[in-house]
C-alpha cells in the first residue's frame, strides 16, 4: 500500500460502516516497512525485514460506541469487522460526551512538514551495516575496559490515513530511523562484595527523519563509551537531602510526567496532582515550555492529531504558569472545552533552555547528586508522589567525585517543578523532547 | 490443526522450511499466529468501550550460531513466506547442502483449563461482572470518586514448524480483570487497582471474585489515605507471599537469562555452581502451572515447557535458555524461547519464578523485626542486569515496630543489589503463594505474560526510599 492506498481504504471503511448502519464512523489505516540490523563484534548478528499493515475503526450509534482493529486489510475480512463493531456497539452504554470533532477544526489544509526522506529508502542493507559497525567501533575504542552489547540501524517507512464521516480524510507519508549503540565494562568490586559479576552497562540512542540528520558514527560511539566508562567505580551515597541535578535524558522523564499531568483524559478522571491548575503556576518561574509541531523534518512532527483536528504551536507553560490542557474532542467534552488537537500526544516538546553551561551549574553545589539513569514504577501521577531508583555521579564542592549507584530519589512532583532552580545552555537534540539538564533544589536521596 | 487458517499444507511448510534452510544455517523455525482480543471498559458508571481486535501474520527466522535473520509477513500466500524464507536466510552464510525439511505433528502439554475464553461466556454475563465490580466498589465507601472496571480476553492460536521436523499448534487463552478506583477525602486523593487473571476462561471469574477484587481495590486505595510517608535509609525488609516474587522476577530472574550471559553482560555471567544466595532459597522457574500467567504448553520456538530450577540452596546451577543460547552453552533449551506476537523474534523469557517455602513461622519473621518495613503487594520492579541493582514498588506497605506491624506507608521505593539481596535473606517462611497478580514483564520492548510467586521472607537490609 502507499499514500493514495492507505486513505481510499479509510474512506472506504467509513462509507461502509455507514452503509451498514453506523451513525457516525472514524477509521485509521496504515502501512509500514520496517527495517534493522544489528551488529556485535564488528559482525551482523541480527537482521530483521517486515510489511506490517493496520485497520481501527470506530463506529458508534445513538452514542454508543465500539471499535475493532485489524492486521488483516482485505476488504472482505474487514467486512466482518465492521460487522463486529456494530455488534459490540449494541451493549455499550450511551455516552453523551461522544462526539467527532468539530467539523471547522479538522485540518482541511495541513501544512507540509516535509517528514518523508526518499534517500532513506534507498540505503541498502551494507550501508546501514557498515554504519552500525563505525558507532560500535567508536564506543569500543572509547575505553579498552569497554565491551559491546551491539549496535543497531533501524529504519521505518511509513503510510497513515485517517478519515471520519464528517466526509474528512488525509494521509501521510514518514520515514524515521535510528541508531544505537551499547556496551558494558567489568566494575570494580571491593574485597567481600559479593556481587563479584558485577558490570557498569550504558549506551547512547539517536533518532532522525533524515538520513542526512544522521549524527556522526564516531560520536555517537564516543557518547555510548562516556556513558559506560563514567559510572565504573560507582558506590552508594549516604542517606540525606541534597541538590539534585537532572541530565537531558532523565529531565525528558520529568517532563512527560508533568504532560501527562495536564492531559485532558487523566484530569476528567481526576487522577492528576493538576487538577483545577489552569492558569495558575505548575512550575518555577524560569520554565517555559513550548509545544511545536511544526518543526521541519521533526521528530514529533505532525499536522494534525489522531482525530484530523488541526494542530497548533502553543506555550503550555509561560514562565512557570499553566496555559492549556492537552485535550482531545472527548475529554474536551467532559471538561466542558474545546479539543486542543492533542488526541494522541503532543508534537516536539521543546524546554527553554537556560543561560549557563551545565559545568557553571554544578560548581553552585556543594554536595549533591547528578542523575544519569532512573528506574521504577514509583509515580503517582494522582497524587504527585515520586519514589523512583537512580544512578548517577556524586557532586562534592561543584566538581563530579564519582559515580553513584543503588540509591532512590523521593520527593512529590508539585513542589519538584517548583523547586527547579537552574536550566542548563545545553540541549540535547535526537528526541522528541528537547530539553536541557536541570536543578531541583532539594530531594530525598535514600542510600548507605 | 488449522492449518487452512494460514492456507498452508505439511508439503507448504516443508518448502518454507527448505528455503530457509538453504544457506546452509543450525536451524530456522515458522511462527504463525492468529490472535483474537476483546475488550470491555467501565469507566463514570457506563460501559464506555467495547473493542476487538484481530492480528493475523507469520514469521520466519533463521539462526546461525549467534546469527539469527527474521522477517514476517501479513499476506497468508505461500509467495510471501517464500520471500519471508528467503529474507530471513540472507543472514546465513555456510552455504546450504539443500536438504528438504519434513515436519511431523509433535506432541505439547495441556496447561490450559479453558480452550476458548473469547466464547465461552455470553456477552450479557461479562457485563454483569463489570457492573457488579462498579456497584460494590462505589457501596463499599462514599470516599470513592472513579471506579474503572476492565475485562479483557485473548485468544491466540499459534502454529509452528522448524527444521528438526516438529508441527506443533497451541491455542493460548488469557483473560484479565480489573478493577481501579480513585478515593478522595478532605482534597487528598489516593488510586489502587486490583486485578486477577491468567490462562483461563471468562468463566473463572465468579460474582464472588468481582465483589472481593473491588473492595481489595477501594481498601488499598483507602489505606493509602491514611498512610504516612516512609522513612529513609538501611532497614529490614520483610515481604509477604505471593505478589512479593517480584523480588526474584527483578533481582535473579532477569539476570539469569541466557541472552544476558550469552553476551556476558549479566551480573551473573560465568558464575554457574557458585553460591549466590543464602542456603535457605532454592529459586524456580516453572511454565506448567496450570491456569496461571505465566504457563505455556510449548514455547514460542517449539521446545517443551518445563520447570527449571535456577538456584539451588542459594547455589546457580542454570539460566533460562532459549534455543540459540542453549546451542550456544552446548545445552538443552529449558522452553524459555518466547515472543510477544510474530513481529517479534523468540529471546528467552520467564514464565512463572518463585522461592520454596522454608522452615519459619510467618509470625515469627515478623516478631523477630524491631523495626523494619512489611510489603504486601507490588506495583512493579526493574532491574539493571549489569550491575544487578534492582527497585521494586510496593503499593501496599506497613512500617514494623517492636515486632508488630504497625501503620501502613506510602511512596516508598525498595532499591537493592541481587546478590546482595539474596544473600541476605535471613528467614523463609513455610507459607507460599502465588501471586493472583496480572503481572507483565517487558523485554527489548516485548511484553510477555507472567507469574511470580514466594512465601514470607526476611531480609537483613536493604535501601528503603522514603521521604
Amino acid at each position: 500500500m502507499d499514500q493514495t492506498s492507505v486513505k481510499e481504504l479509510a474512506e472506504w471503511l467509513v462509507e461502509r460502516a455507514k452503509a451498514m448502519g453506523a451513525e457516525t464512523a472514524e477509521a485509521h489505516v496504515n502501512h509500514s516497512r520496517e527495517f534493522e540490523c544489528e551488529v556485535r563484534r564488528g559482525e551482523l548478528e541480527n537482521l530483521v525485514e517486515a510489511e506490517s499493515n493496520g485497520a481501527t475503526l470506530t463506529v458508534s450509534k445513538n452514542k454508543r460506541r465500539a471499535s475493532v482493529q485489524s492486521s488483516d486489510t482485505q476488504r472482505d475480512h474487514l467486512n466482518s469487522l465492521i460487522d463486529k463493531a456494530l455488534f459490540l456497539c449494541a451493549y455499550t452504554d450511551v455516552d453523551e460526551a461522544y462526539s467527532l470533532p468539530p467539523y471547522d477544526r479538522l485540518a482541511f489544509d495541513p501544512p507540509e512538514l516535509d517528514l518523508f526522506d526518499a534517500e532513506f529508502n534507498q540505503w541498502d542493507v551494507t550501508k546501514k551495516q557498515a554504519f552500525a559497525i563505525r558507532c560500535e567501533a567508536a564506543m569500543v575504542s572509547f575505553d579498552p575496559r569497554i565491551q559491546s552489547n551491539g549496535a543497531s540501524f533501524s529504519t521505518t517507512t511509513g503510510y497513515s490515513a485517517m478519515a471520519n464521516s464528517l466526509g474528512f480524510s488525509v494521509a501521510l507519508a514518514t520515514t524515521a530511523g535510528g541508531v544505537h549503540a551499547s556496551g558494558f565494562a567489568a566494575d570494580h568490586v571491593k574485597d567481600g562484595d559479593l556481587n563479584t559479576g558485577r558490570k557498569q552497562a550504558g549506551g547512547w540512542s539517536h533518532q532522525v527523519r533524515f538520513a542526512d540528520q544522521l549524527p556522526d558514527p564516531k560520536e555517537l560511539g564516543r557518547m555510548a563509551g562516556a556513558d559506560i566508562v563514567r559510572l565504573l567505580g560507582s558506590r552508594k551515597p549516604k542517606t540525606g537531602r541534597y541538590p539534585v541535578f537532572f541530565d537531558a535524558t532523565t529531565a525528558r522523564s520529568l517532563w512527560r510526567h508533568l504532560l501527562t499531568a495536564v492531559n485532558g483524559s487523566s484530569l476528567y478522571r481526576r487522577e492528576s496532582f493538576l487538577l483545577d491548575h489552569l492558569n495558575s503556576d505548575v512550575a518555577s518561574s524560569i520554565i517555559t515550555i513550548t509545544d511545536d509541531p511544526f518543526i521541519q523534518r521533526g521528530l514529533a512532527s505532525h499536522p494534525y492529531d489522531d482525530e484530523g483536528v488541526a494542530c497548533r504551536r502553543s506555550e503550555i507553560v509561560s514562565s512557570g504558569t499553566l496555559n492549556t490542557y492537552l485535550l482531545s474532542t472527548y475529554s474536551a467534552n467532559k471538561l466542558g472545552m474545546t479539543t486542543t488537537g492533542h488526541a494522541g500526544g503532543t508534537g516536539n516538546i521543546i524546554i527553554q533552555p537556560g543561560h549557563q553551561s551545565e559545568a557553571e551549574i554544578l560548581r553552585q553545589i556543594d554536595h549533591g547528586v547528578y542523575v544519569t539513569s532512573l528506574s521504577g514504577q514509583g509515580v503517582n501521577i494522582s497524587t504527585g508522589d515520586y519514589s523512583r531508583g537512580a544512578q548517577g555521579l556524586w557532586i562534592e564542592r561543584g566538581e563530579v567525585a564519582y559515580p553513584i549507584m543503588e540509591f532512590t530519589l523521593n520527593g512529590n512532583l508539585r513542589h519538584m517543578f517548583k523547586s527547579i532552580r537552574a536550566l542548563s545552555r545545553e540541549v540535547q537534540p535526537g528526541w522528541t523532547i528537547l530539553t536541557p539538564g536541570i536543578l531541583i533544589d532539594e530531594m530525598a536521596v535514600s542510600g548507605l | 490443526m488449522q492449518l487452512e487458517r494460514f492456507s498452508l499444507t505439511p508439503a507448504i511448510i516443508n518448502r518454507i522450511l527448505t528455503v530457509a534452510m538453504s544457506r546452509g544455517a543450525n536451524f530456522a523455525d515458522l511462527y504463525c499466529e492468529y490472535s483474537r482480543y476483546e475488550g470491555l471498559g467501565l469507566e463514570e458508571g457506563i460501559l464506555k468501550s467495547a473493542s476487538a481486535s484481530i492480528e493475523c501474520g507469520a514469521g520466519v527466522r533463521v539462526v546461525e550460531g549467534e546469527k539469527t535473520g527474521y522477517a514476517y509477513t501479513e499476506v497468508m500466500e505461500e509467495s510471501h513466506f517464500q520471500r519471508a524464507a528467503r529474507t530471513a536466510a540472507a543472514i546465513a552464510h555456510q552455504g546450504g547442502d539443500q536438504k528438504a525439511v519434513q515436519v511431523a505433528p509433535f506432541g505439547i502439554g495441556a496447561f490450559y483449563p479453558v480452550p476458548d475464553p473469547v466464547i465461552d461466556e455470553p456477552m450479557p454475563r461479562k457485563i454483569d461482572l463489570i457492573y457488579l465490580a462498579d456497584k460494590t466498589a462505589r457501596a463499599h465507601h462514599s470516599d470513592v470518586k472513579q471506579v474503572s472496571v476492565y475485562l479483557g480476553t485473548a485468544h491466540k492460536l499459534i502454529l509452528m514448524a522448524d527444521s528438526r521436523g516438529r508441527l506443533v499448534q497451541d491455542i493460548q487463552p488469557m483473560i484479565r480483570f480489573t478493577v481501579s478506583v480513585v478515593v478522595e477525602r478532605g482534597g487528598e486523593r489516593q488510586t489502587a487497582m486490583a486485578g486477577d487473571g491468567g490462562r483461563l476462561g471468562a468463566s473463572f471469574l465468579t460474582r464472588d471474585r468481582a465483589i472481593e477484587l473491588s473492595k481489595k481495590a477501594v481498601d488499598e486505595a483507602l489505606l493509602l489515605l491514611d498512610a504516612r510517608p516512609a522513612p529513609s535509609g538501611m532497614w529490614p525488609v520483610i515481604l509477604a507471599p505471593g505478589d512479593s516474587g517480584i523480588l526474584l522476577h527483578e533481582a535473579i530472574g532477569h539476570p539469569l537469562e541466557a541472552d544476558f550471559n550469552r553476551k556476558q553482560s549479566s551480573a551473573y555471567a560465568n558464575r554457574l555452581g557458585e553460591k549466590v544466595a543464602d542456603a535457605q532459597c532454592t529459586i524456580i522457574d516453572d511454565g506448567t502451572i496450570e491456569g496461571d500467567r505465566g504457563a505455556i504448553n510449548i514455547d514460542d520456538e517449539l521446545n517443551p515447557s518445563q520447570k527449571t530450577t535456577l538456584i539451588e540452596q542459594g547455589r546457580l546451577v542454570g539460566y533460562m535458555c532459549d534455543e540459540t543460547s542453549a546451542r550456544f552453552f552446548g545445552v538443552e533449551s529449558t522452553g524459555n524461547g518466547r515472543r510477544e506476537s510474530y513481529r517479534y523474534q523468540p529471546i528467552p523469557r520467564m514464565r512463572t519464578t518463585y522461592m520454596l517455602p522454608g522452615d519459619y513461622d510467618p509470625q515469627e519473621i515478623i516478631a523477630s523485626t524491631e523495626k523494619g518495613l512489611y510489603c504486601k503487594t507490588f506495583k512493579g520492579g526493574q532491574v539493571n542486569i549489569s550491575n544487578g541493582n534492582f527497585t521494586f514498588v510496593p503499593s501496599e506497605a506497613y512500617w514494623i515496630e517492636g515486632g508488630r506491624v504497625s501503620h501502613a506507608v506510602k511512596n516508598c521505593t525498595l532499591i537493592g543489589n541481587g546478590p546482595d539481596a539474596l544473600s541476605e535473606v535471613t528467614m523463609v517462611g513455610n507459607d507460599f503463594a502465588i501471586s493472583s497478580g496480572i503481572w507483565t514483564c517487558g523485554k527489548d520492548g516485548q511484553s510477555a505474560p507472567v507469574g511470580v510467586g514466594l512465601p514470607t521472607i526476611k531480609i537483613r537490609e536493604m535501601t528503603v526510599g522514603g521521604a
